[in-house]
């Protein structure tokens, strides 16, 4: 089941956890975004939420506006809902994204959608660090390249393009092929503004009192 | 003097422990709510003297309640028991690092002093709940805050970077976010986990320019739609907040600002940004909207003509206390697109109870801030109580959550078991015994008391709650 429900009205999408990212881009309307570029990865959607986004430039989590998802004990857990603001109980969302998959597996997941006139997504050498400073709403480095893509209104995405410089890059990425096992931190050719990517299954070191979370949504007992 | 408030005191100082009654009753309430004196109140200037504090009233077996400026709305610095209650108020040290875009905050920092003392260095903190003079970052934090910057910038805990934390064992935790975002737990539970201590909140640049503009309409419905289809043409306002024609009348009767008073509804909206064309054009966008819905749309030429039409929205609590001495402030959220309904509906329900009920809030996140104003003399509070359940039953039918920016507390906590399915209500439990199994941390707030196996559930509408008067 790819992508379920999508509301211009209310601007959100509701998308099953295996759902490629490329196919959340292809069901959308036209002038809406959500909160990850234009880039195929590993595990669809539930992947991308368990390694808490890819390439953001803006903080991530409060772009999923709830999550359904089935714990290791079997338990399906609602985590928040399908508004931008919720304060209903304990926020599990926050602690779900980027929780590589430790809490749980995602069923499904409202994505806010966000407005852009224009969009463009751009390539040259560089750091990443140099293009943070131009406030992109996306934006990573491979090898020597740096990418960064950005949408919103016509003369900011222009003024944006003049000011990154490099190439447009028209056609869709896919670097699945690059994780065969699985979409690991570690230091590599590719790097976000959180971390390095590689093939692998490394995490980022988990805090002690997450693992009294992870043992609470596991089940009772532990 | 109780024996704990005497150890507390010969511990950690009698300069920073309240032990007499008349202190510590000033320690009770917070904005809505008149809970229990607590047994006595610890002002902390220090990590460590919240860390004593929380291992001694554990030791004594006694709850401990976080408290910043009390100006909650949801009963959550009210204590539910005789507790030791940590008031934040003098952990107020603050650290701009413009280099690093960020302010380093202790808990007890007054919101609107984070702006104010980013401004001269060219940055600011977006978000901008009512209460802002007087409300401290820490009980931000503890209740997830909002205002009216949160559709297009975010609410508190987007701009929490990291934050440290003491535990209900009373040991101390730094946190991060980039991955197993514990502090997003933490953050909203209204020190019902732990006590957050201090934070490093991230800064933006402020936007240049910024436009303002307001709209009349005949309906709740014209309105709505409005706004519905300006967004949905690329907009992305700074602020777009929505008055009910009884909250309109409400603001003209005290201010007489020559309000469109036979509207249904009135628009504020703010565009802002560093490109002044860009501004203007998003602003048409709203207004093209407007004027489609039928609207009567007045466009700000100056700062000053600006601050003139956001006096109305500033205007509203105290335009409401004029009209009844108490006011239950609900704090609703809907998916955007059911707010015609849901407005009516709720308007529905405040005639069918008889109780005088106005509307406002913060239309582009679908937040609905329904004002029951009743005066305890002459109304029943029991009706006043069931007419905020029916108005929460509305906002869950709609696919909607019970609070937005305010938080639970004890005021919304009836309503839990209602809003929460079971199995999702069952982990929330595990994740509350699993950092605080004695139950110490804030009792009786967020989470509706965990039932018995097999133990039937009574009613949990809080015995005795006293509302506090404005």
């Amino acid at each position: 089941m790819p992508v379920i429900e999508v509301s211009s009205a209310n601007q959100y999408a509701v998308v099953s956890g295996d759902t490629p990212l490329l196919e959340v881009y292809a069901a959308l309307p036209a002038g809406l975004y959500p909160p990850f570029p234009p880039v195929e990865l590993p595990g669809g959607l539930n992947g991308l939420i368990g390694r808490g986004g890819f390439g953001q430039n803006f903080f991530f989590s409060s772009e999923i506006l709830g999550a359904t998802f089935e714990t290791s004990s079997g338990e399906v857990v609602q985590a928040g809902g399908k508004t931008v603001k919720n304060v209903q109980g304990f926020d599990l969302v926050r602690p779900l994204v980027g929780s590589f998959g430790r809490l749980g597996r995602v069923v499904e997941a409202t994505l806010r959608l966000r407005p852009g006139l224009a969009f463009v997504h751009l390539a040259r050498r560089g750091t990443l660090e140099d293009a943070l400073t131009l406030e992109p709403r996306f934006t990573w480095q491979d090898g020597a390249q740096v990418h960064a893509a950005l949408f919103g209104h016509a003369r900011a995405v222009s003024a944006f393009e003049a000011a990154f410089g490099g190439t447009r890059v028209s056609e869709s990425l896919d670097y699945r092929s690059r994780f065969p096992l699985g979409m690991g931190v570690g230091q590599g050719e590719l790097r976000d503004s959180r971390f390095g990517w590689v093939n692998g299954d490394a995490v980022p070191p988990m805090p002690e009192l997450f693992k009294a979370l992870v043992g609470a949504m596991a089940g009772g007992s532990s | 003097m109780n024996t704990l408030a005497r150890d507390l005191t010969a511990k950690i100082g009698s300069q920073k422990v309240f032990s007499k009654i008349g202190e510590r009753m000033m320690y009770r309430h917070d904005a809505i709510v008149v809970g229990q004196t607590p047994l006595a109140v610890v002002m902390p200037e220090t990590t460590q003297d919240v860390v004593t504090a929380v291992k001694m009233a554990r030791a004594a077996g006694v709850p401990i309640v976080a408290r910043g400026a009390a100006s909650g709305l949801s009963g959550g610095a009210a204590p539910s028991s005789e507790s030791v209650v940590v008031s934040f108020t003098r952990m107020t040290r603050l650290e701009i690092r413009p280099h690093l875009r960020e302010a380093w905050a202790q808990s007890g920092v007054v919101t609107g002093s984070i702006s104010q003392n980013s401004r001269p260095h060219g940055l600011i903190y977006p978000p901008d709940p009512a209460s802002w003079r007087t409300s401290t970052i820490g009980g931000n934090l503890a209740e997830n805050a909002g205002g009216p910057m949160c559709f297009k910038y975010g609410v508190t805990g987007d701009y929490v970077k990291t934050l440290e934390f003491v535990d209900g064992w009373g040991v101390v935790h730094q946190l991060s976010r980039d991955s197993f975002d514990l502090a997003g737990l933490l953050i909203g539970s209204e020190g019902t986990l732990g006590l957050v201590t201090s934070m490093t909140l991230r800064l933006i640049s402020p936007p240049k320019f910024s436009k303002t503009l307001r709209a009349s309409f005949a309906t709740v419905g014209d309105a709505a739609e409005a706004v519905s289809q300006a967004i949905s043409s690329g907009a992305v306002p700074a602020k777009l907040e929505f008055m009910d024609g009884s909250c309109i009348q409400a603001v003209e009767d005290y201010l007489h600002l020559g309000l469109p008073i036979h509207a249904g509804a009135m628009l504020l909206v703010d565009t802002d940004g560093n490109d002044l064309e860009t501004v203007e054009e998003e602003l048409e966008l709203v207004e093209k909207a407007c004027v489609a819905q039928g609207g009567t749309v007045q466009r700000a030429s100056s700062t000053a003509e600006s601050d003139l039409l956001w006096q109305a929205r500033r205007s509203i609590s105290p335009a409401l206390g004029r009209i009844r001495p108490q006011r239950m402030n609900e704090d609703i959220v809907v998916p955007r697109s059911s707010l015609p309904q849901v407005v009516r509906e709720i308007e529905a329900l405040g005639l069918e109870a008889g109780l005088k009920l106005v509307q406002f809030g913060h239309i582009g996140d679908g937040n609905l801030h329904p004002n029951i104003l009743f005066d305890p003399r002459l109304e029943s509070e029991d009706r006043v109580h069931a007419l905020a359940f029916d108005i929460a039953r509305v906002a869950l039918k709609h696919g909607g959550v019970l609070s937005g920016e305010h938080g639970i507390g004890s005021m919304k906590r009836p309503f839990m078991r209602e809003a929460v399915d079971a199995p999702t209500l069952k982990v929330l439990w595990r994740i509350k015994n699993a950092l605080d199994p004695q139950g110490l941390l804030n009792p009786g707030k967020v989470l509706p008391d965990e039932l018995e196996p097999g133990k039937l559930e009574t009613g949990e509408l809080e015995p005795g709650a006293v509302y506090a008067s404005h």
